[in-house]
């Protein structure tokens, strides 16, 4: 174990390590600043469908500010940390980290903070010049960042222990990373990417708002435009922390289990 | 194609089908993620046509073809596309590119095709069904029909990979920019959606700067029998046009490859 004083110091320093890895491979943010435009896309579908109608309660400007929100949840809450524990797995590198004195969680955990901090301030700014130009109302939205930021780290504890149960599956079989694709379609869709959850079928749609992935995305969306307040933001805060005890828990029961099966092949 | 080419052809996609062999489970994965995948998007498409009537002027069963086009731009890639090129840049950086080029087969066939996984292919044959279907429900069901998509579908993946190829050989001067196909995927998640449902100057855009129009959307015109000439010609007009491009801009890279192993 560690040293509990020592503890400030070893995050501050893998997450450096991160930040620099992020700078060196530059090129490789631009084309992911590229590739998380597809809610943009979407925004401006709604935007062209609701330019004379309200839907679902949607006004034009609602849909352009859910959708630069989903825009800005999706790309601070970006997760690849399946590949990472797939390749980790199946290759046995996963035996230097287990010798390490910090659990390799946390070693996932600061790389992708570390990525975050370089990129957050691109993502943001995006956000802001798209909220200027469709003239929303800024300061509303900054009104509700002190609720959006709780909700945020939230939704990304829930996401990042969604991908990373997936990614443990390698303990048991041969490419956990052919489940991305699932999870991706499940979290694009129910999530909101496509279509605010509001506007899911009657029937159906609180049993949507309940599952994580509308906790991870929908929800910090929402509170961050002012469109979940009252009763419903107390409903959400709970879903989310429902998720995140059952994810926690789930991860480290998936973890002490695959751990007992690991051999460290390849070292 | 020489008769060759196509005898290089098959014997690279014998290879490729030996070296995975391992990865036969992952063909039903890959068959349950993409039926999963066509409900949720079933799912979103009813949501969305209970809300408005149609989009850009298209009904669900078009739109519905859309996704099913995009599921076989998909599949193509993951079948064909990204494991040729995607090593690409892979083989730019160890320089094991030199071992390709001084084969007597052209290059930019070799490079293209060097690695097939067929069992990838499920997502292909659903895409498939899925416009098929969409064309039962819409009673445009016939040879004609069928004839039509399948010629202008193959305009559309002519560009496709011409994007995709000029995309990859990027990395031949930004070594590191491994992630480049990533555009690809986005362009496809546009593709799903019809051109005409965006703004006016998105919409130019998408017809002839990145013709997503032309790869998806036309082809499924020609399904549902909506097609006119104009729409014909510039399909092939832009495949040929594209096809020249990524030749010119591929034989262009190669000129300034230096070779990384000595």
């Amino acid at each position: 174990m560690v040293a509990l004083a020592s503890l400030p110091g070893i995050a501050g320093r893998l997450i450096r390590t991160s930040v620099l890895v992020t700078v060196i491979y530059r090129a490789q943010l631009f084309v992911w600043l590229i590739s998380g435009v597809a809610p943009l896309f979407m925004m401006l579908i709604w935007w062209e469908l609701s330019r004379d109608q309200v839907i679902g309660g949607y006004a034009a400007s609602d849909f352009v500010a859910y959708f630069l929100g989903i825009y800005l949840v999706r790309q601070l809450t970006a997760v690849w940390v399946i590949f990472v524990l797939n390749d980790e797995i199946r290759h046995g590198t996963l035996s230097g980290r287990l010798l390490k004195p910090v659990a390799p969680f946390w070693f996932h955990v600061a790389e992708h903070l570390g990525q975050m901090l370089v990129r957050a301030p691109i993502v943001v700014t995006v956000f802001c010049i798209g909220a200027s130009l469709f003239d929303l109302d800024l300061l509303g939205i900054a009104r509700q960042l002190p609720f959006f930021l709780v909700s945020l780290v939230l939704a990304w504890i829930i996401i990042f222990h969604i991908y990373y149960c997936v990614g443990l599956l390698a303990f048991w079989m041969a490419n956990s990373v052919a489940l991305d694709a699932l999870v991706w379609s499940m979290y694009t869709v129910l999530g909101g990417t496509l279509i605010p959850v509001d506007l899911f079928p009657e029937a159906t749609r609180s049993i949507v708002a309940l599952l994580p992935f509308a906790s991870a995305l929908d929800f910090p969306v929402k509170v961050l435009i002012g469109k979940a307040a009252g009763i419903e933001l107390l409903y959400g805060f709970a879903a989310q922390l429902f998720w995140v005890l059952v994810l926690v828990a789930l991860r480290r029961g998936l973890w002490r289990q695959g751990l007992k099966r690991f051999s460290g092949a390849g070292i | 194609m020489s008769l060759r080419t196509l005898k290089v052809l098959l014997a690279l996609i014998r290879h490729s089908m030996l070296a995975e062999l391992e990865f036969r489970a992952n063909a039903i994965t890959n068959a349950v993620n993409t039926v999963v995948g066509m409900l949720l998007a079933l799912y979103f498409l009813d949501a969305m046509f209970a809300e408005v009537g149609s989009l850009g002027g298209w009904n669900l069963h078009q739109v519905l073809a859309l996704f099913g086009v995009a599921l076989i731009l998909e599949g193509l890639l993951e079948v064909w596309l990204f494991p040729s090129l995607h090593a690409l840049s892979e083989k730019v950086r160890t320089g094991d590119l030199d071992y390709l080029l001084v084969r007597p087969v052209d290059s930019q066939f070799l490079v293209s095709c060097s690695k097939i996984s067929l069992w990838e292919l499920p997502r292909v044959l659903i895409g498939l069904a899925v416009v098929v279907y969409a064309m039962y429900s819409e009673g445009a069901l016939g040879a004609g029909n069928l004839a039509a998509f399948l010629g202008l579908m193959a305009a559309g993946v002519a560009i496709f990979y011409s994007v995709f190829l000029i995309t990859c050989t990027l990395s031949i001067w930004f070594v590191k920019i491994g992630d480049v196909w990533i555009i690809s995927y986005t362009l496809m998640e546009i593709a799903r959606f019809p051109v005409s449902a965006f703004p006016q100057t998105i919409r130019t855009i998408l017809t002839f700067l990145v013709p997503v129009y032309f790869v998806s959307n036309v082809p499924v015109t020609g399904a549902m029998g909506m097609v006119g000439w104009p729409q014909v010609l510039g399909a092939i007009l832009f495949a040929v046009a594209f096809l020249c491009l990524s030749r010119v801009f591929w034989l262009f890279a190669l000129r300034s490859y230096s070779s990384a192993s000595s």
